[in-house]
């Protein structure tokens, strides 16, 4: 692994509509930092910037489109990484 | 203190390895020979299909047979469900769907091995089977296997002029098959549950904390209730690099509370690593009609397969090597990786060099044939030397010998004509007619540690005490000695500052620092320097101390010391792919000599001369083994290694269908090592293991091609290619 891992992953999770969902996967998706996660969990992970301002957008898209619930995990890379 | 006269066994010599005997007899402990009592053994489900979504998962059948203890699925994962080295992209078990054949779906804890491979046999999974990206060139526009789509990464680097023109033009197209490490101890391993509701795993891996830090995220467990210890390793070459069975084992110990073993067979150990990245790559080279590089031009396409694994770091090393060690004014280099449902590719030794390494030394040649130049002479003159600027703009700060490295390759005296052994070996399937010798030339380089921005260290722990009234030197490492030879290493280094000739290196775990990964050609370089500095900071703690005798200024006042060894700093690629992203540099040089049976495409390689700039050889022997090793593993790439796939599933996952050299295949190796010192590094010393896998590749096709005249622009070769059917 002779490049850095990723600055920041956030980890989200959409409760809502799936016009929620489906909103937040339309700003996501073109970011180019997207990954599933886990069953009905997306990753983002990039630089901070990168990172933090696609989540951001997410929250208004699927906010926008009635989510009701978003729950966010960020974690920068363990010490040893 | 000074140390007047260095013990025997110190740097510069050849010792013996500890491990050496042992695996010869057979007497070596694997981790695959590891025991407990009571423990129970882990059986993996893996999907047959290398695209398809799961629609029903039936567990019953499995739980009902008597001996089995537990099976898990992806809803037992109680943290991060999905890991990787770079990007956190690949399930721990598949929840949705699978995207390579072999993908893990559940995993078994039973009282017997084959009580769980049967128990995983009757979980019953209803796939509804999708349509396989296998194409990497098609990826690009298929359907998104990840919600951020196919493309995984692209470096471009813009070196000059990108519109510059030339007076001659050769342009190629060349294709690297996917090539297996092929190590000989498949993935194993112990997890024990501990008291404190953590685990102690017993692995082999290439890199304690990273697994580690990646299995508590996956166990939702702090790092530090996660104990890993590095077992006997069998190998590695970069396919331990990431976890296989690391977490299963830990999810199924904790889950049943007892010992769980886990020892993947060998047809499972095909799907349970990554692989060397296909690549196709298309190149332009444009010269002065006197064979004077004016540009290169390049696009390089690697199939990453259904995981991220290391791959955007080997789609950057491509691109970076991607030129050759020679001054090249103007370049347009392309790499791109992309995500496939082939099986996951990720580092293997040589690491992105050894794929263009095939691609620009084949455009050597030809350029050379279009100029009317010796293959050996074109080289020279375009040689990169010390202080030469990289497309990506850096200056290489070190010996770049690469003119002397061809010199001493292209000065040896050739083998004899009328080899002893004819193509087709002991068959006796030629009596010689037909057969025709050739000789052919290559020359590499790489990147030695970690690039781009990444704060590479290792750590080391050293304890200077008095055992039985004689000094003793304690190394705590957790360096992972995967064959290389690094706990000799150590000890030499050891020796050497501390003049005590009882050196023990301990076991390596994650109750010292981290030591980064047996990768990249790094260990020695970063490893072998954070020792060097503890030891010299014990040497400043005995200096103050006072003068006299060793053992009197230790006393009952034993001295340990910690300390970190950080390479320079590099830094990232910008938008053109400019940086000093790379701390140093290793090169080596090769010639084959072939003789090739041109009616049956059967090949012998006669001999192999090889030069190499080590920087200073801290053990010769080891050097020596190194460098034969890393060139067995490029006649294979070149001959006969590698993965077939077809519409995303392995058809050859054994060691009865993947060849490998044996010692009837290894021709004798001629060794030239210089020792010229990189100013930045411990000793001066450099990486070893990885150029020598990089330019026996090139050379000995060239050799063929030299031999046959055939075109030959893919590897491994096989006999149809040479013979023209």
């Amino acid at each position: 692994m002779p490049v850095p891992p990723a600055e920041l992953t956030a980890e989200y999770r959409i409760e809502g509509p799936d016009e929620a969902l489906a909103a937040a996967r339309v700003v996501a998706e073109p970011s180019g930092i997207a990954r599933e996660a886990g069953p009905g969990v997306t990753a983002l992970t990039g630089s901070r910037g990168q990172v933090l301002a696609t989540l951001v957008d997410v929250v208004h898209a699927s906010l926008d489109a009635g989510a009701r619930r978003f729950d966010v995990r960020i974690e920068a890379p363990a010490e040893s990484r | 203190m000074t140390v007047e006269a260095p013990p025997k066994g110190g740097i510069g010599e050849s010792v013996r390895r500890p491990d050496g005997i042992p695996k010869v007899k057979g007497d070596f402990a694997y981790s695959s020979d590891l025991w407990a009592d009571g423990m129970l053994w882990g059986a993996t489900l893996r999907s047959p299909h290398p695209r398809a979504r799961i629609r029903e998962l039936n567990i019953a059948p499995a739980l009902a047979l008597p001996g089995v203890h537990a099976i898990l699925t992806h809803e037992d994962v109680p943290g991060r469900k999905v890991y990787g080295l770079e990007v956190a992209d690949q399930p721990v078990l598949a929840w949705d769907q699978v995207r390579y054949q072999g993908e893990p779906i559940a995993i078994v804890a039973a009282d017997h091995p084959e009580t769980a491979r049967r128990a995983a046999a009757r979980i019953e999974v209803e796939f509804e089977i999708l349509n396989a990206v296998t194409d990497p060139e098609q990826a690009f526009d298929a359907e998104p296997l990840h919600p951020s789509g196919n493309l995984l990464r692209h470096v471009h680097i813009e070196h000059g002029d990108p519109q510059a023109t030339a007076e001659v033009v050769v342009t190629g197209s060349y294709e690297v098959g996917m090539q297996d490490q092929a190590f000989l101890g498949p993935e194993s391993g112990l997890a024990v549950p501990a008291e404190d509701g953590g685990v102690d795993l017993f692995v082999s891996t290439q890199w304690l904390h990273v697994d580690r830090d990646q299995v508590a995220a996956s166990l939702d467990l702090p790092p530090e209730q996660v104990r890993i210890t590095l077992g006997g390793v069998g190998g590695a070459f970069g396919a331990r690099e990431d976890l296989s069975m690391q977490v299963h084992a830990c999810l199924l110990a904790l889950h049943t509370g007892k010992p769980v073993k886990m020892m993947y067979g060998r047809e499972e150990s095909f799907f349970g690593h990554v692989h060397r990245h296909p690549a196709r790559m298309r190149y332009e080279h444009g010269a002065t009609r006197d064979g004077r590089l004016v540009y290169v031009r390049c696009r390089i396409l690697l199939d990453g397969g259904a995981y991220a694994s290391s791959s955007t770091a080997v789609c950057s090393n491509a691109a970076c090597f991607a030129s050759g060690p020679y001054e090249v004014p103007n370049a347009v280099i392309d790499s791109y990786v992309v995500y496939t449902d082939n099986p996951p590719c990720g580092a293997m030794r040589g690491f992105g060099a050894v794929q263009t390494c095939f691609a620009h030394e084949a455009q050597m040649d030809k350029l050379a044939a279009a100029v009317g130049l010796d293959p050996v002479e074109l080289r020279r003159r375009n040689a990169m030397t010390q202080g030469a600027t990289l497309p990506t703009g850096a200056t290489i700060n070190s010996p770049a010998p690469v003119a002397e490295l061809l010199e001493s390759v292209s000065a040896r005296p050739l083998p004899a004509d009328g080899a002893a052994v004819l193509p087709g070996g002991h068959s006796n399937t030629t009596h010689g007619e037909g057969v025709r010798r050739g000789v052919g030339y290559a020359v590499g380089f790489k990147n030695v540690g970690y690039s781009e921005g990444f704060d590479d260290y290792s750590t080391a722990r050293v304890r200077l005490s008095v055992a039985g009234g004689e000094p003793l030197v304690e190394v705590h490492t957790a360096a992972a000695e995967v064959g290389q030879g690094l706990v000799t290493v150590q000890e030499q280094i050891a020796r050497h500052e501390l003049g005590v000739e009882r050196v023990l290196v301990l076991p390596a775990d994650t109750q010292v620092g981290s030591a980064g990964s047996s990768s990249a050609s790094r260990q020695t370089y970063m490893t072998g320097g954070a020792v060097k500095l503890a030891c010299e900071a014990i040497k400043e703690e005995l200096a103050r101390r006072g003068t006299g005798d060793l053992v009197e200024l230790v006393g009952d006042e034993p001295i340990e010391v910690t300390r970190e060894h950080h390479h320079r700093r590099t830094f990232a690629l910008d938008e053109k792919g400019q940086s000093d992203a790379h701390v140093t540099f290793a090169f080596a040089a090769h010639r084959a000599v072939v003789d090739v049976d041109t009616e049956l495409g059967l090949v012998r390689v006669v001999e192999i001369a090889t030069a190499q700039d080590v920087g200073r050889a801290i053990n010769p022997l080891a050097v020596e083994g190194q460098i034969e090793g890393g060139i067995a593993q490029g006649l294979g790439l070149a001959l006969m290694e590698e993965i077939q796939v077809v519409d995303g599933e392995v058809r050859n996952a054994s060691f009865t269908d993947y060849l490998i050299p044996t010692v009837l295949d290894m021709p004798p190796v001629e060794l030239d090592v210089l020792e010229l010192a990189d100013p930045g590094a411990p000793y001066g010393l450099r990486g070893v293991g990885e150029p020598p896998t990089i330019s026996s590749t090139p050379a000995i096709v060239a050799a063929l091609r030299a031999a046959t005249g055939a075109e030959l622009p893919r590897v491994p070769v096989r006999p149809d290619h040479i013979v023209g059917v």
